[in-house]
């Protein structure tokens, strides 16, 4: 344990770490903060340019873009009632009342804390929790991660917006165009119709970069010329020691929340933030006060938000699984760089994993640093207007799309992917699912097909051993659940309910 | 788009067609499936077609849900949960530019993007960004020029230095290719 500490701290104390973290943080809270970037974008964006670093490098400073991105949300949403991430929409609530009675200042300083404070728990969490996990991981067979991931499918498919059949939509097109290349036990080809370039499968970041940056930038030229956005200045005095005390309660139970829901696949920020609002606001003595301006109304969201970032870290870490779009990211970060998260890391590579704790929590630090130092300048990000910020990520996409391969047929790619996304964003159909059962198609194909070949052709094999059948219930109970809010949701809407 | 019954309608019955197409054609001409397989479950063609019919249930029930959906009769009021909906259709509509303005200026911009695309294979990645970043600016209403040049010029050339000699990646030149 000690050796693989010290291991750590040698792989972790360079240079290059140090500032990966830092301009990581600062990418994400930058990107964060302008309006129609998303925290998957940033990352996406920021991932080709970790191709020549060092493994423990390149994820830290997508880390730090993830990180920083969360907070970065926060700013716009004080300042504009434009929340820069959809995890900060519930920031709004009270964040801009506040910053029009002139307290924007404060309202920003109390983010900062709340944000900092549930990171913290976060990776604590994370390091606590992810090491325990994984070691109980080693018990599972391929029968066993075929079940998990299959239950990881539903919760997916079960968040994936209002409308439960497209997310299954969605999730099957990334299952189908998982399948491309040759296939994985025989060798024969699929899909792939004479061309070689395609034997290895769609490459995942020119899928990610088409899917989650080209449809915001194609979607720009349907709307209406933007309108002057009318920005409140940083007035008002800071939040004080007495602000943080009086918040405190909500902000360890905001942490918590977002621990406990970032930690399953699927949730994310924006649900733990309601959540963590909602039991601040339960819990107040004066509720009233909530939606015009409460201070604790911007804790309990930002802490809800960011308590989900190191959580989400767990299933990645221990499992594979990515619980978002934006581990799903960085899993193929760790693919890019021979890595793959699981229980075996934890006995192959325990001093990577160790140096990534470390990381994680010295960004938390630098995160505290540069919202603090650099708020005044984040807050007039929000000026720059889309017309000139949606070209300069499209040569940002090409370029990174390019660089995974040297491939141009890569840049086709990722262009017909951004072609496919607008026509699922105009449909509303979800991309995340398509993302996460991309990603996680072949982990479960394989899983399947070698569980059979273990069983020769038996499917018993599958309720065979407990964990298994754990694994059934549970994606059985989830998906009755989910059934059952959507039939509420839908007799809510029928006419004569009324 | 302001979704409606006719929506779902053809995209459940698109989506049906696409599986069918994919359960028929595609699979038999796509997947070459070796002769010696004990068992079908393991065969290459088995898990495509197992998500080409979970596909074919997902069109059947959008399909369903556009027959039997928005059957409010007309004059009658909405219910109130319905018209919040509708209203924040409405207002999220009210971002867009009008239907023909908005297909014309995101078909322009799909010219774009393939234009960018054999571009980049003649001219290089270097000239193909900057002349798209004058495009897709000026598209988008920029009107600045001394703005938008000098952004053409700087944002492609930075990323050139930084992914020929940073991160060693060869960038292609295109017809330039011998002034590297």
């Amino acid at each position: 344990m000690f050796q693989h500490l010290a291991d750590a701290f040698e792989l972790f104390l360079s240079i290059d770490n140090f500032i990966a973290v830092f301009v990581g943080v600062a990418i994400g809270t930058v990107i964060g903060a302008i309006p129609g970037m998303t925290t998957p974008m940033a990352v996406a964006l920021a991932l080709p340019f970790t191709f020549t670093l060092l493994p423990v490098t390149g994820i830290l400073l997508l880390l730090g873009v993830y990180k920083g991105g969360l907070y970065g949300g926060s700013i716009t949403a004080i300042l504009i009632k434009t929340p820069g991430t959809p995890a900060a929409a519930c920031t709004v609530l009270d964040g801009y009342p506040m910053a029009q009675k002139g307290e924007a200042r404060r309202a920003l300083d109390i983010a900062l804390y709340a944000s900092v404070f549930a990171d913290l728990m976060s990776n604590l969490a994370l390091i606590f929790c992810a090491g325990f996990l994984a070691s109980f991981a080693l018990k599972f067979g391929p029968p066993e991660f075929f079940t998990l991931v299959i239950f990881s499918l539903t919760i997916i498919a079960g968040v994936s917006g209002d409308r439960l059949i497209m997310g299954a939509v969605s999730a099957c097109f990334g299952l189908l165009l998982s399948t491309v290349g040759l296939d994985l036990i025989y060798g024969t080809e699929r899909f792939i119709f004479g061309n070689y370039e395609l034997m290895s499968g769609f490459n995942f970041i020119p899928v990610l970069i088409g899917l989650f940056a080209l449809p915001e930038i194609i979607n720009f030229y349907a709307k209406k010329p933007e309108k002057n956005k009318s920005i409140s200045s940083l007035q008002g005095s800071p939040a004080t020691f007495s602000d943080f005390r009086q918040c405190f309660k909500s902000i360890f139970r905001g942490s918590l929340i977002g621990v406990v829901l970032g930690a399953i696949p699927g949730i994310g920020g924006a649900p733990a933030a309601f959540m963590s609002y909602s039991e601040a606001r339960r819990t107040s003595k004066d509720p009233s006060k909530f939606g015009k301006g409460e201070i604790e109304g911007v804790a309990a969201a930002e802490a809800g938000n960011n308590g989900v970032a190191g959580a989400t870290m767990i299933p990645l870490l221990a499992l594979g699984i990515p619980g978002d779009v934006i581990t799903a990211v960085i899993l193929g970060a760790f693919m890019i760089h021979g890595l793959r998260p699981g229980p075996i890391m934890f006995q192959e590579n325990i001093e990577t994993i160790y140096a990534i704790f470390i990381g994680i929590m010295l960004s938390s630090v630098f995160l505290f640093i540069i919202g603090k130092i650099c708020i005044k300048y984040l807050s007039r990000i929000a000026d720059i207007p889309n017309r000139l910020l949606y070209p300069i990520v499209l040569v940002l996409c090409v370029f990174g799309a390019y660089a995974v391969n040297n491939s141009m047929f890569d840049v086709l790619v990722m262009i017909i992917f951004g072609l496919f996304g607008y026509a699922m964003l105009r449909l509303n159909v979800p991309a995340a699912p398509f993302l996460i059962a991309f990603v996680l198609g072949p982990l479960l194909e394989d899983n399947f097909r070698q569980s059979l070949l273990l069983s020769q052709g038996d499917p018993s094999i599958f309720i065979r051993s407990a964990i298994c059948i754990t694994f059934w219930i549970l994606t059985v109970t989830t998906l009755v659940f989910l059934v059952r809010g959507h039939l509420k949701t839908k007799t809510k809407f029928k006419p004569d309910s009324q | 788009m302001r979704p409606n019954k006719y929506t779902d309608i053809f995209f459940g019955g698109a989506l049906l067609m696409l599986a069918m197409l994919g359960i028929f054609v595609a699979i038999p001409e796509g997947i070459v499936s070796p002769s010696n397989i004990d068992s079908r479950a393991v065969d290459p063609q088995f898990w495509p077609k197992i998500i080409l019919i979970g596909l074919a249930l997902a069109g059947a029930v959008i399909f369903i849900q556009g027959l039997f959906k928005y059957r409010i009769p007309s004059g009658q009021p909405l219910p109130q949960n319905t018209k919040n909906n509708q209203e924040q259709k409405i207002l999220i509509e009210s971002e867009y530019l009008p239907v023909f303005i908005a297909t014309l200026k995101v078909g322009i911009a799909t010219v774009g993007l393939f234009a960018y695309y054999f571009a980049t294979n003649i001219l290089g990645m270097i000239i193909a960004s900057s002349g798209t970043i004058i495009f897709f600016t000026l598209l988008g209403g920029e009107k600045r020029l001394k703005i938008i040049f000098p952004l053409a010029f700087l944002l492609p050339t930075g990323l050139y230095y930084f992914f020929v000699y940073v991160a060693d990646i060869p960038i292609p030149l295109g017809i330039f290719e011998a002034l590297r």
